[in-house]
């Protein structure tokens, strides 16, 4: 599903893809700092353990992406939690490719890093069991998100793979309804339990409205990032 | 956070038994009848999935549908590459090819080959309708009799290799889990490091 193998895609897909993430990663960088990294490498590891685990739906079997949930915990660093359980998933099982890797990871972190800074904002301002519901609502639309971006890579590289509109809605309506109940609790309880892990994206992660005001005045000191010093290494 | 670490573990040891995801095509040839099945790696069939078997020149030589097992059969009328490609039809294909090499030297006639009904379950129908004239039987049917014979016999194996050469092991899964955490673990040293030396 979401792991498109080697050999199918057209170059201009790939070459798209690969862009697209090569440019999140380093966007991503410049979030990386001591409290993200952990969070990061766990939920990645989570990514790439439930990634394995498919369930047979109809034709076809699919599995949990929790990009929703992955893009409101981690903001931009969805994309090496993706990049990097991708990377493992194709080098150890063969699931996906290493040629496809860019535009695997823009079709699963893409919408989870979309739905994930559109619905944040709400979360962070919501009661635990509201929190819960809108979590739920992201994580069904950024399942939704790679479907469309599936089913479009494969529509753009070659007609005889067009997926069947019919068949992709009848398998991801399920993994929306899934994702989104396990999205929906998992939120309830941080939202309960550990309401500031819902909240770094404006302490420590640098979003990215301030990531821009960083940019545009380099000379004020932010806090939050890590100075990189080219000579420490 | 070490909720979410646990729940990963859970999550770790759970997918031992768990269905896999990726889906694959086993495919043998037995005679001149391309016979196989589609299916996902740890468990599951593609059910009535879209089935094409292609020429060495991309051209359709079969179009069928998966049957509930997941199985296709096809009678080759000629020899060639023939490389059969399973698409479920939202994302999922798998290709498999049988090189022209596999097949007996040249092929027995059949002016009537046409495709076999999709899920002929019965691998040893191949071996019924291979010609036998008795005592009168040529070198070249005896050799295809015994290829059919033997790719009979061999299929079971090369299933198996191919079950195993797909399965999930636990060690990659925990080697993988493991590798995040060494690469969190590098990434945390290396911002300490650099902060460290800035401050």
């Amino acid at each position: 599903m979401a792991h498109i193998p080697d050999g199918l895609l057209s170059i201009p897909v790939l070459l798209g893809g690969a862009v697209a993430t090569a440019g999140g990663l380093a966007w991503a960088m410049r979030s990386l700092n001591e409290e993200t990294i952990p969070r990061t490498a766990v939920l990645s590891a989570m990514f790439f353990v439930s990634s394995l685990i498919a369930v047979p739906v109809g034709p076809s079997s699919v599995h949990l992406m929790l990009s929703g949930l992955m893009g409101l915990l981690l903001g931009p660093m969805i994309v090496p939690a993706v990049f990097i359980a991708l990377i493992l998933q194709a080098a150890m099982f063969g699931f996906g490719g290493l040629t496809t890797l860019g535009i695997n990871t823009l079709n699963i972190a893409g919408p989870g890093l979309l739905m994930g800074a559109m619905f944040a904002p709400f979360v962070q301002r919501a009661a635990p069991s509201r929190a819960g519901l809108i979590g739920g609502f992201c994580a069904a639309l950024a399942v939704a998100g790679t479907g469309v971006g599936v089913a479009a890579s494969l529509a753009l590289s070659s007609s005889d793979y067009t997926p069947s509109a019919k068949i992709i809605i009848a398998t991801y309506i399920p993994l929306m309804a899934v994702e989104a109940v396990i999205a929906g609790l998992a939120i309830t309880f941080l939202k309960r339990v550990k309401p500031e892990a819902l909240t770094l994206r404006h302490s420590s992660i640098t979003p990215l409205r301030v990531s821009q005001t960083t940019f545009d005045k380099p000379s004020t000191p932010d806090a939050n990032s890590i100075p990189v010093d080219q000579n420490a290494l | 956070m070490r909720l979410l670490l646990f729940v990963a573990v859970l999550l770790g040891f759970s997918a031992t038994c768990a269905h896999a995801h990726k889906l694959k095509v086993f495919a043998t040839l037995e005679g001149q009848t391309i016979s196989g099945y589609g299916f996902f790696i740890g468990g599951g069939r593609p059910n009535g999935a879209e089935v094409v078997i292609k020429d060495k020149s991309a051209r359709d030589v079969y179009h069928g549908k998966t049957d509930a097992r997941g199985g296709f059969s096809f009678k080759t009328t000629g020899t060639s590459d023939y490389t059969i490609v399973v698409n479920t039809g939202e994302g999922h294909i798998a290709k498999a090819l049988i090189e022209a090499n596999r097949f007996s030297s040249p092929p027995a006639p059949s002016p009537t080959a046409e495709p076999t009904p999709v899920g002929d379950g019965d691998p040893g129908s191949a071996a019924q309708a291979a010609p036998t004239n008795g005592n009168d039987a040529s070198e070249a049917e005896i050799q295809q009799i015994v290829e059919i014979a033997v790719a009979h016999q061999v299929r079971p194996l090369l299933e198996k290799i191919e079950a195993l050469d797909s399965r999930l092991r636990l060690a990659d899964i925990v080697a993988g889990i493991c590798m995040i955490i060494g690469l969190g673990g590098i990434g945390l040293w290396a911002t300490s490091r650099g902060s460290g030396k800035s401050r």
